[in-house]
């Protein structure tokens, strides 16, 4: 080095004199070809500092870059699809067999039954995906019909006819006592559980964020009825 | 050369090195992978030098010097304070741009938008938070940059010019950070702007100062079309200006170099741009590496600044029907505030603020003494000075302490629980307040610091008006706090006196407090700095009164 005495001393201090230190416990970085750089081959103090707090920049911006996807992701309000349905008590729920509720703003059909609510999502699990088709409930027939490919679902929302691949989807229910679910819908081995109510005056939620595939149309236990 | 002979001479590794080296340095626009490691390690540059070429082929430092002096890379030079303003616009602007996104600028929506911010995005008040105290930071670091411009006498020729355009730039951060003001919709943003706003009013003839508040607010009041324009004026005009301000005030930083300390200098002359090779310190590494570290350090300090005692002010929302008492502007404009409570609105709102300005983009025109040197610019500094000291005493002015006082028993609750804000009430926090009648003349075997300290305030707020004001005889303070709902307390603050004649009077406000309000970290910030040096103040003069 050729500079003056006060730049050079200015360098010194920032190198932490390198002379004095020059290495002796740290790698070498050996590189072959034209990445061998400079003649010193071993990685200085400053150099080895540098690439740390560099390396600490780089993570805080992927670290800023984790915080703004996190602040981006939409976020989800109650009552409004994709979202938590806050219907109110249990006793709100349509009576066992009576004809189902339909929630337009939540996409689905809400039924009593024996085994408990379901929460059906409205959509033919035929064009499910492609052409979104709304199901219409047919009263004389109680069953759920499919205007385009003519699909039909019973009440229990099991598959009847039509091209449908599967019984109609459905979105978890959870039963809320004092702010803590205490039931909700499950999907076990091939079946899928309606929540238990333990008392009346249990909130009833419908959370349009989860959905449960129905089960596959050949299982239905209406097309069992006719074959057995 | 093609790639089956790259291979054949090198290797495959070679190749691939060869081509991973071709790669990087064009990244960089013209540092190989060797020279970068010889920066890395501080070894002086070949002749000629490799490191130049960055700065002629890349865009992003064909802006930058290639070498400075390195008297004026010295920290104590200039504290670095052009690089924390340009640092502190672009983190105003990344922050604010993310903000944008949850936010709609209509009076309906934008202060549901804060509350939803604040409660269900996360990281929404760590990025409000960070913005609003970036702003505050760049007003403060754009004035001192301007102060260590005037003590430096760098504003002497040539760089008259970049002076001008620095002062253009004061005008538009102060304009940006209180055009940002009204965004949020509460009560501090409708007020503090409808009194920075109804200044407008003040210019003469009155159809002209009408006018330009009509087209600054769309309305004769504050409303959604005002919201509108300032909203505008905040992400998209003044933004645009200001980075064009920039560029122009930039070039000239550039073109004539930054000022040497002046007494390597002879007087009169200007040599900043004639450095000796023996004197130059080059961008790459050093001045680049000087850099980043420092707004490193200075991105975590603002980090740290942010999440641990800092938090922007949300008052309720914009009430336009009522006024909270003691309304302020933003505390950069205290001092026109302060001139408005003694002088005629034109006067003070319009004529001394214009020609204040006029005054100050002209100082590098007025003032023809050539030397920079400080010893040679008595007059200039002590006027400095005490231009620096008249706008404190005005800003002082502006603020509630000199000539805005309500009645005593106002002026008390407001001392300890304030309208708006939080006040020590708020921030000793829910848990802090036991459930019972507390009265300011009855001692409580509470043992309870935060709540005691409460009292003791309030006993000290009624005692003060109490010897101050002869209509104001044997007040009892009586704090009522009860249970108002499961998670919600009600704090019922009740003052009675006698007046002069022996009239007795009566006052009382209720205010309720939410379990999960978070006042507590305005508590926190105080306490770690007032808080210690109050107690410093304390046992220092207690010992020198021997207790």
């Amino acid at each position: 080095m050729t500079a003056q005495p006060d730049l050079q001393h200015r360098r010194n201090w920032l190198e932490g004199s390198k002379s004095a230190t020059a290495g002796a416990a740290l790698p070498t970085l050996e590189l072959s070809g034209s990445l061998a750089g400079p003649e010193n081959k071993r990685l200085s103090r400053r150099e080895l500092l540098t690439y740390v707090w560099v390396g600490t920049l780089a993570a805080m911006t992927a670290g800023s870059g984790l915080a703004a996807y996190q602040f981006l992701y939409p976020r989800q309000p109650a009552n409004v699809f994709g979202g938590r349905f806050y219907l109110g008590t249990t006793a709100n729920l349509p009576p066992i067999g009576s004809e189902p509720q339909h929630h337009v703003d939540g996409r689905f059909w809400l039924v009593g039954l024996e085994e408990g609510p379901r929460a059906f999502f409205n959509l033919c699990t035929h064009t499910f995906g492609t052409r979104w088709i709304k199901l219409w409930w047919d009263s004389s027939n109680a069953r759920f019909d499919c205007p385009m490919c003519g699909s039909r679902f019973s009440l229990e929302g099991h598959y009847i006819t039509g091209p449908a691949p599967r019984s109609l989807d459905q979105f978890v229910i959870e039963i809320v006592t004092g702010r803590k679910v205490v039931a909700k819908t499950k999907y076990v081995e091939n079946a899928i559980l309606s929540p238990s109510i333990p008392a009346p005056d249990a909130e009833i939620v419908v959370d349009t964020g989860t959905m449960i595939e129905g089960l596959p149309s050949m299982s239905s236990p209406i097309l069992k009825g006719y074959r057995g | 050369m093609g790639l089956q002979e790259n291979i054949r001479e090198k290797g495959v590794l070679g190749a691939v090195a060869a081509q991973a080296d071709d790669v990087f340095t064009r990244l960089t626009a013209g540092i190989d992978v060797g020279e970068f490691r010889r920066m890395m390690q501080g070894e002086p540059p070949g002749r000629p030098n490799p490191r130049l070429k960055p700065h002629s082929e890349g865009f992003l430092l064909h802006i930058k010097p290639t070498y400075y002096h390195e008297s004026v890379t010295r920290f104590t030079h200039t504290y670095r304070l052009g690089l924390l303003s340009t640092y502190l616009f672009i983190v105003e602007t990344i922050t604010g741009i993310l903000l944008m996104i949850w936010y709609a600028p209509s009076p309906e929506r934008a202060y549901v938008d804060m509350i939803l911010l604040l409660t269900n995005i996360p990281f929404g008040q760590f990025l409000r938070d960070m913005h609003r105290l970036g702003a505050e930071a760049m007003v403060a670091i754009v004035t001192l940059h301007m102060v260590r411009c005037y003590l430096t006498g760098s504003y002497k020729p040539p760089r008259q010019f970049t002076w001008f355009t620095g002062v253009l730039l004061l005008v538009m951060t102060l304009f940006l950070s209180f055009s940002g003001y009204l965004l949020p919709w509460d009560q501090l943003a409708f007020w503090a702007v409808t009194i920075g706003t109804s200044m407008a009013e003040a210019v003469p003839p009155a159809v002209v100062g009408e006018t330009v508040n009509l087209l600054a607010r769309g309305a004769p009041d504050i409303g959604a079309n005002g919201l509108l324009r300032f909203y505008l004026l905040h992400v998209l005009f003044l933004p645009l200006l200001l980075i064009l301000f920039f560029f122009v005030h930039y070039y000239k930083v550039v073109h004539f170099g930054i000022s040497l300390p002046a007494d390597e200098e002879e007087v009169g002359e200007d040599t900043a741009n004639r450095v000796p090779a023996d004197k130059r310190v080059y961008y790459l590494p050093d001045v680049l590496v000087d850099e980043t570290s420092f707004l490193t350090v200075m991105t975590a300090l603002l980090i740290v600044l942010t999440v641990f005692f800092f938090q922007a002010p949300l008052e309720h929302i914009a009430n336009p029907q009522s006024t909270p008492l003691h309304t302020v502007a933003p505390w950069y404009f205290y001092w026109l505030q302060g001139l408005l409570k003694i002088a005629d609105k034109f006067i003070a709102g319009v004529l001394l603020p214009g020609v204040l300005l006029v005054l100050l983009m002209a100082i590098p025109y007025l003032d023809y003494n050539p030397s920079r040197r400080g010893k040679d610019r008595k007059v200039a500094i002590v006027a400095g000075i005490v231009a620096g000291a008249v706008m404190i005493v005005w800003s002082w002015m502006g603020t509630p302490e000199y000539a805005v006082e309500g009645a005593p028993s106002v002026e008390i609750v407001q001392d300890v629980m304030p309208e708006e804000g939080s006040g020590l009430s708020r921030e000793i926090g829910y848990k802090h307040l036991p459930l019972g009648v507390w009265r300011t003349d009855e001692e409580y075997d509470v043992h309870d610091h935060e709540f005691l300290e409460l009292m003791h305030e309030f006993e000290n707020s009624v005692d003060y008006y109490r010897r101050t004001d002869p209509d104001f005889n044997a007040p009892i303070g009586i704090l009522t706090i009860s249970q108002a709902q499961p998670g919600l307390k009600k704090l019922h603050w009740e003052i009675t006196w006698f007046d002069a004649e022996g009239t007795a009077g009566n006052y009382e406000k209720s205010f309720w407090l939410h379990e999960d309000s978070l006042y507590w970290e305005q508590y926190g910030w105080k306490h770690l700095f007032l808080g210690q040096v109050a107690d410093g103040w304390k046992s220092l003069s207690g010992a020198l009164v021997g207790e």
